[in-house]
């Protein structure tokens, strides 16, 4: 095939004018050497090739030693190697990645290629090679690698915790049977060591089923995380379903549902399911002992999102702990009075954060609490 | 009641307390007896494949080191269909995941959660046309 008139021409203009050469070493690459393999200390390094480095090229005196103290010694193995076998067989390609130490003490790393230029004979009397700076390709690569890394442990310590909970009721079941029969048999033992000693063991054990049930729960919403089933679901409906799951008594209990204009909601319904479950059983827990338990639920639409509002006049929390509850195993109230294992309102932010969404409480000390649901509205 | 009348149970479960008060539901509930205990499901297998005796029902653990409940549950339904027709298996577990509860529900087997208590033995006897009243 003929050669290209323009092909010719740049090739003349390499031969004659340096300004292409060093617009090639400028602009795609990141340096250039050129090397005497008759004399091999001598190596010439274009000022690119330690500006790549952080280095004032003039400091430099083009002495192959120079750049070996500072290539990593394991790379300078490998370059050799292949520089030995380029030199016995020109079909083995001078061409792999390096790391060389920037003054900063990180390393770069470079993908440094080469060619060996041979006399009439055959024999290697020069080369040349070129550097590529592909750091960030290599630290992109080498995040992914520890995400991936991160995300398997993160697997691994959820499908931990739910294997423990698991396990962990089976001897929990076994004692409450055992003791159990304790009870049957030193009921007719009347003393106030007996007498008080059960009842706490039994709360005890209650406690410690309770815990396990939550473990369990948060690592089962940890591990549905890894697929999200978002699908149209009605607002009302769930709340329904967990007010009846809840057997709230509308005799003593007012239960007040007010939502108007769009109640239909994207997301996982049975996650938030048990986002509304978690809130309403806190309401109901810590409802005034001197009022009957009023629980508004409300929706609007807000520039940010859907909000959707639950109001109890209950008895409330310190301001400067309403975000705190939404914490693992946070707990702010008498454990002899509210039994809880301070993981509840910790499920209900997990699963708003799956959903992109995001829960705040407000209250005072006897002013009951309001906590707002943000959904994001997704067109 | 006479021992004839005694409605004869096995227990198989790895855990020895489980097996301990499940024996003494049994035994203090008036109605039955426990012909024997396993702590693994391939003994049990061994001991039914020779029982002569009517087994009426057995507690079976789902969790359990080599052949686990539902392991035993596929050997134990190729035996002989004499004594199956007479015996009721149920599942006793600390807890159950979804999948465990659906493959109980194909097995046709029912399942109870730990402990087993006297009312809840009778119930099931009950239900299942064991005892009457």
């Amino acid at each position: 095939m003929a050669t290209n008139y323009l092909q010719t021409e740049l090739y003349k203009l390499f031969k004659t004018d340096s300004t292409v050469v060093d617009f090639i070493e400028q602009g795609s690459l990141d340096g250039l050497w050129y090397w005497d393999l008759e004399n091999p200390e001598h190596e010439w390094m274009s000022p690119r090739f330690w500006l790549t480095m952080g280095i004032d090229p003039s400091t430099k005196q083009h002495l192959s030693a120079e750049w070996q103290d500072l290539i990593h010694p394991q790379d300078l193995e490998t370059a050799l190697s292949n520089f030995e076998k380029h030199c016995a067989d020109p079909n083995h390609p001078y061409d792999q990645y390096v790391r060389y130490k920037h003054v900063s003490g990180k390393w770069v790393w470079v993908r440094c290629r080469g060619i060996v230029l041979r006399d009439g004979s055959g024999k290697p009397i020069r080369m040349l090679g070129a550097h590529t700076d592909v750091t960030e390709i290599m630290e992109a690569r080498e995040t992914e690698r520890w995400a991936k890394q991160l995300q398997q442990v993160n697997e691994d310590l959820t499908t931990l915790s739910y294997a423990a909970s698991h396990d962990l009721k089976a001897p929990l079941r076994s004692l409450v049977g055992l003791i159990d029969i304790l009870k049957q048999e030193y009921a007719i033992d009347h003393s106030a060591d007996t007498q008080a000693v059960f009842p706490l063991i039994d709360q005890q054990l209650e406690n410690m089923q309770r815990l396990l049930d939550s473990v369990q729960d948060l690592s089962s919403i940890e591990s549905a995380s890894q697929s999200v089933v978002a699908k149209e679901f009605n607002l009302a409906t769930v709340v329904d379903q967990v007010k009846k799951d809840l057997q709230f008594s509308e005799i003593d209990q007012a239960w007040r549902v007010e939502f108007n204009g769009e109640q239909n909601l994207r997301g996982d319904r049975v996650l938030i399911y048990r986002c509304f479950l978690n809130i309403f059983q806190n309401s109901m827990k810590y409802a005034s002992p001197d009022t009957a338990l009023t629980i508004t639920v409300q929706n609007r639409k807000l520039p940010e999102g859907y909000q959707v509002s639950v109001t109890d006049n209950g008895v409330g929390l310190a301001k400067e702990h309403c975000q705190k509850m939404f914490d693992y195993f946070s707990k702010f109230h008498d454990s002899a009075q509210y039994a809880g294992t301070g993981l509840g309102l910790a499920i209900v932010r997990r699963v708003m954060t799956l959903h992109g969404g995001k829960v705040t409480a407000s209250s005072e000390v006897g002013q009951g609490m309001r906590i707002e649901l943000l959904f994001p509205v997704l067109v | 009641m006479n021992k004839a009348n005694l409605i004869n149970v096995v227990l198989i479960d790895d855990n020895l307390a489980d097996n301990y008060i499940h024996r003494r539901v049994v035994e203090k509930s008036g109605v039955g007896r426990v012909l024997s205990d396993f702590t693994m499901a391939e003994e049990a297998l061994d001991w039914l494949r020779c029982q002569t005796e009517t087994v009426h029902v057995i507690f079976l653990d789902i969790n359990m080191p080599a052949m686990d409940g539902f392991g035993f549950l596929e050997q134990y339904q190729s035996l002989n269909e004499a004594n199956q027709a007479e015996c009721v298996v149920i599942f006793l577990t600390s807890s159950l995941n979804e999948r465990d509860k659906t493959r109980a529900e194909e097995f046709g087997v029912d399942y109870q959660y730990k402990p087993l208590t006297s009312e809840r033995f009778l119930e099931f006897l009950r239900q299942k046309g064991l005892l009457e009243g």
